[in-house]
């Protein structure tokens, strides 16, 4: 009886787990600081992205080894093209084998009015990540060097 | 600004409410007479030329999940239009095109070129190579052209102009190799056949921004090009000159701006032959500059002013025009602000020495972006698009006394 429960316990968290990775979350006002108070005293990692922008793909690309190396490490992406496809963001994040990512997508036809949210400089230039140690956070805009995030996440 | 002004507003509904000024050196209230004289739905871009008297106006359109290009023209400046024309009418084109990615057009006489970037399927970004059509009778008819391109790849980001004897496009591929990867950059293609057919490219910079618009301009013979560099991510302005020689001629607005990215932010330029000056507007992310920038130029280029923040932080897009009669300098820009982007205008009466306040153009609450200005013989005509993003937007126009 304890093993079965043990086993549907089990079950259920991975199931939750992965219900969480496979839901595209709508990214509206508000949600930046909802996300920041959800993993607050956690380290994480917001990488806002965009379809079309390649400098986001190299980031994402070499995201994924390094946080598979540190997995106290929650990664937290942010489509910024309104309403883009769920399932072209899943693709996307399966293809960079980053599936168990927290994902969310703009839902606001006025983009513009959720960068004003998220930082009142921000003018959509991507890609933007904040990088939080669970205490503080930094504002990178522009590609990452890998060599700098890699040194941040040895921190932890 | 006078009753007439303010009953042309009324009747747009545009809140005339005058923000606070954050230009440095705002002066005088802006104070000019705006008249509503162009909608139209639909529209994912457009671009526009005032050559010989006439308004040019290239507009690429979404209907029923077609995509097709229109021109129409203006004879009065923006009060009355010729009938849109379709220009890929029967034919069936998929055209990759957005605001900061335009279809664009060149005027030379009754030879009128427009280019814009396809979509194929398939590709990165599912951009594909530029589509090219000409009309050699003042817009009434279209042909399909061969590509100004001889390299088969992606192209976009098109500026391109033409005087009495020759016509120039420059746009962004990445057909040159540099490290690792592509690299975009910036290429350049002349005719003399008024579109017919096309020079060999010639790369005017192998590396430059992989996302941001270019301007270019004729200035007698030379070939003037605004484009954003790389490393630092500054603009640069250079030209080709009659003998197609390439020359770097300076960075406008030395920011610095050390980003790896995709800023989408080009600039503008325009010449003032009366006063031998060349006026440009610039944008920067730099983390402690971040805005739109006036400049100006006395010596064709080389150097320039220190820059003058245009709007607040938020300004993004920006466009300028200069009065042939009168050196009257008009600037508008959109600015992000909590209820999305909106236009802004300001005014120089004394060629770019100081600017007047900054006023709204657009309505407020309706999300309006990339203004461009055209130059008319008594004023200006200011065009944007306005609507929800990625979607057909509507476009208005004003003209400006």
């Amino acid at each position: 009886m304890t093993t079965l429960r043990l086993w549907l316990f089990a079950s259920f968290v991975l199931f939750s787990g992965q219900l969480q990775a496979e839901q595209v979350k709508p990214f509206v006002k508000g949600s930046f600081s909802a996300i920041q108070q959800q993993y607050e005293g956690q380290a994480y990692l917001v990488l806002f992205w965009g379809k079309d922008c390649a400098y986001c793909m190299k980031e994402l690309a070499f995201l994924s080894p390094l946080l598979k190396a540190n997995p106290a490490v929650t990664l937290v992406t942010v489509a910024t093209d309104p309403f883009l496809d769920e399932s072209f963001i899943r693709d996307k994040m399966a293809e960079f084998d980053l599936a168990e990512a927290d994902n969310w997508v703009f839902a606001n036809e006025y983009p513009e009015m959720l960068y004003f949210d998220v930082e009142k400089r921000w003018r959509g230039e991507l890609p933007l990540t904040y990088l939080s140690n669970g205490k503080d956070i930094v504002r990178k805009s522009g590609l990452l060097k890998e060599a700098d995030i890699a040194a941040w996440l040895q921190t932890f | 600004m006078n009753k007439f002004g303010q009953m042309a507003l009324l009747c747009l509904g545009l809140n005339m409410t005058a923000p606070v000024a954050l230009s440095e050196q705002a002066n005088d209230e802006f104070s000019a007479d705006v008249q509503p004289v162009f909608f139209a739905d639909n529209v994912s871009s457009l671009d526009v030329k005032y050559v010989d008297k006439t308004v040019h106006l290239l507009s690429s359109k979404k209907i029923d999940g077609n995509d097709s290009i229109w021109y129409q023209s203006s004879p009065d400046e923006g009060m009355t239009w010729s009938d849109a024309v379709n220009i890929t009418q029967g034919i069936s084109i998929q055209a990759r095109v957005r605001r900061g990615n335009d279809a664009r057009l060149a005027v030379q006489g009754t030879n009128i070129v427009a280019v814009w970037m396809t979509k194929r399927e398939g590709n990165r970004h599912n951009a594909g190579p530029m589509m090219a059509m000409a009309s050699h009778d003042s817009g009434q008819t279209w042909q399909q052209i061969d590509t100004p391109a001889d390299w088969d790849g992606p192209h976009g980001f098109f500026a391109m102009d033409a005087n009495a004897e020759e016509m120039s496009l420059v746009w962004l591929d990445s057909r040159t190799k540099i490290g690792d990867g592509a690299t975009q950059g910036l290429h350049f293609a002349k005719s003399l056949d008024g579109g017919m057919s096309w020079s060999a490219n010639q790369t005017l910079d192998e590396r430059s921004c992989a996302c941001c618009w270019n301007t270019a301009k004729y200035d007698d013979e030379a070939f003037y090009v605004l484009y954003r560099d790389k490393d630092p991510s500054d603009m640069t302005l250079g030209k080709v000159d009659a003998e197609q020689q390439w020359q770097a001629l300076s960075t406008v607005g030395e920011f610095d701006w050390d980003f790896q990215g995709c800023p989408h932010i080009g600039g503008s330029f325009a010449f003032d032959s009366q006063h031998e000056l060349i006026h440009s507007t610039v944008g920067t992310g730099h983390p402690k500059k971040t805005g739109t920038y006036y400049l100006r130029s006395h010596d064709k280029g080389k150097t320039w002013t220190l820059p003058h923040r245009l709007g607040g932080e938020t300004a993004v897009h920006s466009d300028l025009a200069v009065s042939s009669s009168d050196g009257t300098v008009i600037a508008a820009w959109d600015m992000i602000t909590e209820n999305g982007f909106q236009i802004m205008v300001a005014e120089s009466d004394n060629q770019g020495q100081s600017w007047s306040d900054q006023a709204l153009l657009s309505t407020s609450g309706i999300r309006a972006s990339h203004p461009r200005v055209v130059a008319i013989e008594n004023g200006f005509l200011v065009l944007w698009t306005e609507g929800r993003a990625n979607k057909p937007q509507s476009l208005r126009a004003v003209k400006i006394d």
